[in-house]
């Protein structure tokens, strides 16, 4: 699991034989034209540019993001069928090529 | 099984060029995913045309927003998306009044629900359009949403 220590958060709810993947990640999702209170300077531009999940092993959802989506960003999808104890996994990357990722299982 | 992997990129990549050729796929999505056009689009016309290749937008009630209509904080405005397209493969969320309006591209696979839950920031009170594509073709809904005090 590994996600003790994360900031970051994943719920996997099963429905209906599939399951609701949730994910709450910390990241600034900094639009690159808000400016610093205290220096004045522009803030740079820092955002999750890609998302995707994966079904034990397999990708279910390829998400391209803009800076537009919110600071501190929450995701939930359903995958349609899964079985106790399928390993589900999100993983990001964003502008800066930094890449992290969660993973949960099913109950 | 990596003479396999490696036949089935040689022959991805023949049709790739292929359909270069016959002006079907754009240079800029082979060779990055991330749609760069459509991000940095300043209005919400030309992130659409960048997002559709110019394929014309048909308003459907078979996609959902579901969001309230008014916004306190357009830093994180949450929404809901839900597509009974039959055949959606991407739904892409853009919001009217922002500097740069093309917010995000879901691509989806069977295995998933089109459906998505997320939260967007607003640059101010207007349009929140929902574009679905499915079988090369383009569905959109929309709605407006007033913000009390936008971000962006």
């Amino acid at each position: 699991m590994a996600n003790g220590m994360s900031p970051h958060r994943i719920r996997i709810v099963p429905i209906d034989g599939g399951a609701d993947v949730r994910a709450l990640i910390q990241h600034p999702m900094e639009t690159g034209t808000r400016k610093d209170p205290v220096s004045g300077k522009t803030i740079p531009r820092h955002f999750i540019q890609e998302l995707s999940c994966e079904h034990s092993g397999i990708e279910v959802m390829h998400a391209y993001w803009s800076w537009g989506m919110a600071i501190n960003p929450f995701l939930s999808i359903h995958i349609q069928r899964v079985q106790a104890g399928d390993v589900i996994r999100v993983r990001w990357i964003d502008n800066t090529g930094l890449g992290e990722s969660l993973e949960g299982v099913v109950q | 099984m990596k003479r396999r992997t490696l036949l089935r990129a040689t022959v991805a990549g023949a049709e790739c060029v292929l359909l270069i050729g016959a002006g079907l796929l754009r240079p800029q999505q082979v060779l990055a995913a991330w749609p760069a056009w459509a991000f940095n689009a300043e209005s919400l016309d030309a992130a659409l045309a960048a997002l559709t290749g110019g394929i014309p937008i048909t308003d459907s009630n078979a996609v959902i927003l579901n969001m309230p209509a008014q916004a306190d904080d357009g830093r994180t405005v949450p929404l809901e998306v839900i597509s009974h397209v039959r055949g959606t493969r991407s739904i892409a969320l853009l919001s009217e009044k922002n500097p740069f309006p093309a917010l995000a591209r879901f691509d989806l696979t069977p295995a998933v629900a089109p459906k998505i839950n997320t939260r967007i920031k607003m640059g101010g009170s207007g349009k929140v359009v929902v574009l679905v594509e499915a079988d090369g073709r383009y569905y959109s809904t929309s709605r407006q949403v007033e913000v009390a005090a936008g971000a962006c």
